[in-house]
């Protein structure tokens, strides 16, 4: 097998999960390899890993348990204390990695009660990290088995010889790592982190660790190997088999929700009461995660993302399986026909072997995501780019354009990052596949066509030129986008058109044929962003998630339909403004009637709801709790465009249409439609200072 | 300290990096003054909270009580009515504690919600705060805390336990014989090990507590909310020429609004974006500079520099 040599760049971590449907056959160790190293660049050399789910592996119902173990001493203690506290024998199957491995794995079949096993695993492993670290039980479950170690996912396969036995599973979970907490120089930090039946990959970084660490402390667990990712594992164990949760109350109580969905529990998927009674069990900061689990009846695969979404996550569907992933390249490696969307953020994804998907990570995928294969019809000069890195590509690009060639067409891309940031003004490049990240960065005026869908960070510090996507695009599009224009023909993820900006000759356009999550135009400071959802026209949902616009200084957001005034920008919680105007109440500032208006009222307290209610020392007096020297007031208006609008959008709205032969009916039935327009409510000048964007 | 002056109310200052404060640059006085933050970084990215969600809520005793941040504000037991009135008002407006001595006026009785006092005024304050051990517990329909001098002795824990108390106050000024900073540590733990830490809540503090900086500390120790006192007397600047009562309350709702923004600004910068679940007893945010080992042991915060 061959794989692109990239130069060796910081970048998160890599995560899989391949999970079959009932029926269909069971997924080898060579395919998932083969996807796991769509993403080599995410890792490094200092580990990898994958965990392998069979529900008909273990007719006997041993315990199969899996050691790293340092020398002889160590070993001997691991099987002392073993045999110590479990009810059975247990039968060693050896080493099976080479003995020139710093720690070698050892195996062993257990037979033992489940809690009796738990507690033999955390006296070993206590035992194996005091006063060095001498070993780790690292796998120890009845359908699950991880195979770990330092290298990158080629290295791994290879030294538990996966694909050579050519090792099939009804679930793979699978990692390559770029170490931030801890060295990555022993296998014991390695993902996949295993507790019982559950096995997890995390990219990430939690703030929350510490907290989570005294949770569990005293619940069973002593011994840590002082990662992160490892107490996700464990706590996902302890809620699920000690405490009794469902996976699915356990996975939506992990990703933290902010108390303004726990108050409302039927949206939080739990109540309030049973997040503050596992308080310091959920997770904060950076995380997107897979997860697999076993029960003895069904084996299900979880993926989540943390609500700031500060990490990849996808996951795509087809007739024989489901798959979860950082990039969507992965997935496209083994699938190119299954049906891809984004995990939302503080998103949970849940699907079992017998009963598919069962949660799907955000709302309506089916409308709002796009599948969108096409090869090439118009003859142009091509570049296979199967077995290339993205830097050949480029060079081979930059021939073509150099010699007077203004088309270029490259197929079979899946995955390559930085394609397009050197199409010269005039000059035209096809891409047929799933571009990797980084798309279009800088382009300076060349013109990007993707049949398919972009991954993260497209047209990053765009200065002009134009990007069009016939599928979807995935988080941090259109940052820092300074000229020329984004089309997206479906969805995209969360923060787009963040730190948008403008000059007073260039203006940027990102238009959504979709939705778009969270932060959308966070500090934006000019241009233009619009976001259409013309697939759901008779869908009476949001087009956008939270927190639009927050920090905004400049520029213009238009999202079809009346969206809720508390999905843009920051506001106080609903009780601590309540309890203000209660204050007010008692002390003569605001009547009865007014304080009963705004208890009832239903989500979030916005600043336009007080500023349009209140007035005088009462409006003085709250407005503190909503604006600050950093506070710019926006515009936020409900209505139908109007002739000024049409000025500023009605051209790209036009080359939109046109680019994805959309009808002339429905541009009509478009821009008859209400809009939400969000704007500075004190915006000094129509255009941005300086002519052109200058290169920083 | 957040200002309580200014053209926009409660706007913490912004200063360069680097730090003017303890332990080297100012003297250290106190065992915080030599625990540092330790802060978010290019995997773990800092939450920027003027424009990002930073959660500063608390939920007490099992969510008993919910506080808009991990505040309550002590007055002091022969404090000027005028004063007090104004701290009992604010502290209401802004959702959170104000613990008030046996002078309460009755006056005041509607806003007995934000209000915690001894046992003996019950009626008059919604929660009550216990003086002395659990032999004297008495059952009452709001939630009762046991006050108690910081300890390393916890020994009456399990029979407050088994009272169902809801929460315990640690009071600096209760002439304790250990730092508050390992009282407060010791007590989480002592809770956590006892399966009682989300039934049960830690107030801590006194008048030593200088600003959100010690706050922060004392959280990540494990306390759920911190008490303050003579540090809004000396901010809202009390002594001298009597404000009015309306004057003083804005006072101390600037002054508490700026405490709310620097907590967010230092979690933010921690990477945290919700303090209940992320920061109460999460010590791997903290690190020890010059700290003696047993000291260290028993706040369970690792050395600076090293692990």
């Amino acid at each position: 097998m061959e794989y692109w040599e990239y130069p060796r760049r910081i970048a998160g971590c890599g995560i899989l999960g391949i999970l079959r449907r009932e029926g269909s056959p069971k997924i080898r160790a060579e395919e998932t390899l083969s996807s796991i190293e769509c993403v080599r660049y995410r890792g490094s050399k200092y580990g990898a890993g994958f965990a392998a789910y069979n529900l008909d592996g273990n007719a006997e119902g041993y315990f199969k348990v899996k050691a790293f173990v340092k020398d002889e001493t160590a070993l001997r203690h691991v099987m002392k204390i073993l045999s110590e506290n479990v009810e059975g024998d247990f039968w060693e199957l050896g080493f099976e990695t080479p003995p020139e491995t710093k720690f070698m794995s050892w195996t062993s079949y257990v037979d033992s009660t489940e809690s009796s096993l738990r507690k033999a695993v955390d006296e070993a492993n206590r035992a194996l990290m005091n006063p060095t670290i001498r070993g780790r039980i690292y796998s120890w479950g009845r359908y699950v088995e991880v195979f770990k170690g330092v290298g990158y996912p080629t290295d791994i396969a290879r030294l538990y010889g996966l694909v050579e036995r050519d090792a099939r599973a009804d679930l793979w979970i699978a990692h390559t790592r770029q170490p931030t907490n801890s060295p990555g120089v022993y296998p014991i930090w390695s993902h996949p982190f295993a507790s019982y039946e559950w096995s997890i990959a995390h990219n990430g970084d939690i703030s929350s660790f510490g907290a989570n660490m005294e949770y569990m402390r005293y619940r069973g667990v002593s011994s840590f190997v002082g990662t992160d990712s490892e107490l996700i594992a464990v706590i996902l164990d302890y809620l699920t088999s000690v405490a009794g949760m469902k996976i699915e109350r356990a996975a939506l109580a992990m990703v933290n929700p902010f108390e303004s969905v726990l108050i409302d529990s039927q949206a939080a998927g739990m109540t309030l009461h049973e997040y503050i009674q596992g308080r310091g069990a959920w997770l904060d900061g950076p995380f997107s995660v897979v997860a697999g689990y076993c029960d003895g009846s069904d084996i299900y695969m979880l993926a989540f993302a943390d609500r700031s979404k500060f990490r990849p996550l996808v996951v795509g569907v087809d007739d024989d399986r489901i798959y979860v992933a950082s990039e969507e390249a992965e997935i496209r490696e083994l699938s190119p026909d299954s049906d891809v969307w984004t995990v939302k953020p503080g998103g949970v994804f849940l699907a079992s072997m017998k009963r598919g998907v069962i949660l799907k990570g955000r709302e309506h995928p089916e409308v709002f995501y796009r599948k969108s294969r096409r090869t090439p019809t118009s003859i142009t000069p091509l570049i296979d780019a199967r077995g290339l890195g993205y830097s050949q590509i480029n060079s081979r690009l930059l021939r073509y354009y150099q010699s007077g060639v203004r088309e270029v067409s490259v197929i079979n891309v899946n995955g390559h990052r930085y394609l397009g940031i050197n199409v010269p003004h005039g000059c035209r490049l096809n891409i047929y596949g799933t571009p990797g990240n980084c798309l279009a960065n800088f382009n300076k005026g060349g013109e990007i066509i993707v049949y398919g869908s972009a991954q993260d960070d497209v047209g990053d510090a765009m200065y002009a030129g134009r990007v069009v996507i016939h599928g979807d695009a995935r988080d941090v599009i259109a940052q820092a986008h300074q000229g020329g224009e984004i089309f997206v023909r479906g969805s995209v993820g969360n923060r787009a058109a963040i730190q948008m900006r403008e000059f007073k000759d260039s203006r940027p356009y990102l238009i959504i044929g979709g939705r778009a999550d969270d932060y959308l135009g966070e500090y934006m400071a000019g241009g233009v962003a619009m976001v259409l959802g013309i697939d759901a026209l008779d869908l009476d949902t949001p087009l956008v998630g939270r927190y639009a616009a927050t920090g905004m200084v400049g520029g213009r957001i238009y999202i079809r339909g009346k969206v809720d005034r508390w999905r843009i920008g920051l506001h106080p919680p609903k009780p601590d403004v309540l309890r203000y105007l209660k204050g007010l109440y008692l002390e003569g500032l605001i009547d009865y009637e007014t304080l009963r208006q705004f208890e009832t009222l239903r989500g979030e307290i916005t600043v336009d709801d007080v500023s349009t209610t209140l007035s005088g020392e009462a409006l003085r007096r709250v407005s503190k709790l909503f604006k600050s020297k950093y506070y710019k007031e926006l515009r936020v208006e409900t209505r139908q465009l109007v002739e000024k609008d049409l000025e500023l959008v009605g051209d790209p709205l036009r080359r939109f249409f046109r680019e994805y032969n959309l009808t002339e009916d429905l541009y009509r039935r478009l821009v008859d439609e209400t809009f939400t327009v969000i704007s500075i409510a004190d915006q000094k000048s129509e255009r941005g200072i300086g002519l052109q964007p200058e290169e920083g | 300290m957040a200002g309580t002056t200014g053209k926009q109310p409660g706007e913490p200052q912004i200063i360069s990096m680097g730090s003017t404060g303890p332990p080297h640059i100012e003297n250290p006085h106190f065992v915080r003054d030599r625990l540092i933050s330790d802060g978010a970084q290019v995997t773990r990215p800092s939450i920027d909270p003027y424009r990002e969600p930073v959660e500063t809520y608390v939920y007490l005793s099992g969510g008993r009580i919910r506080l808009s941040m991990p505040v309550v504000v002590k007055t002091d037991p022969d404090a000027d009515p005028v004063f007090l009135s104004a701290v009992v008002k604010a502290c209401y407006c802004m959702n959170i504690l104000a613990h008030v001595g046996p002078n309460f006026p009755g006056r005041l009785h509607e806003y007995a919600e934000a209000v915690v006092a001894d046992i003996k005024l019950m009626g008059l304050a919604r929660f009550a705060a216990l003086t002395a051990g659990a032999g004297e517990l008495v059952q009452s329909p709001d939630p009762v805390f046991v006050r108690a001098p910081p300890s390393e002795e916890y020994d009456w824990i399990p029979e407050a336990l088994e009272a169902g108390i809801d929460g315990i106050w640690l009071d600096e000024d209760l002439d304790g014989n250990v730092a508050v900073e390992v009282a407060v540590s010791l007590l989480d733990r002592e809770l956590r090990k006892r399966g009682a830490r989300n039934k049960v809540g830690i107030v801590a503090g006194g008048s030593t507590i200088r600003g959100s900086d010690d706050i922060h500390k004392l959280v990540l120790l494990g306390a759920d909310a911190v008490e303050i006192s003579k540090a809004v007397m000396v901010a809202v600047g009390l002594g001298g020429q009597r404000p009015e009562e309306r004057q003083l309350q804005e006072r101390v709702e600037n002054l508490l609004l700026g405490i709310q923004r620097e907590l967010k600004l230092l979690a933010g910068a921690a990477g945290v974006s919700n303090i209940f679940n992320t920061l109460v007893g999460n010590r791997e945010l903290l690190r020890a500079v010059e700290l003696d080992r047993e000291t260290r042991i028993k706040l369970g915060v690792k050395q600076a520099g090293v692990g």
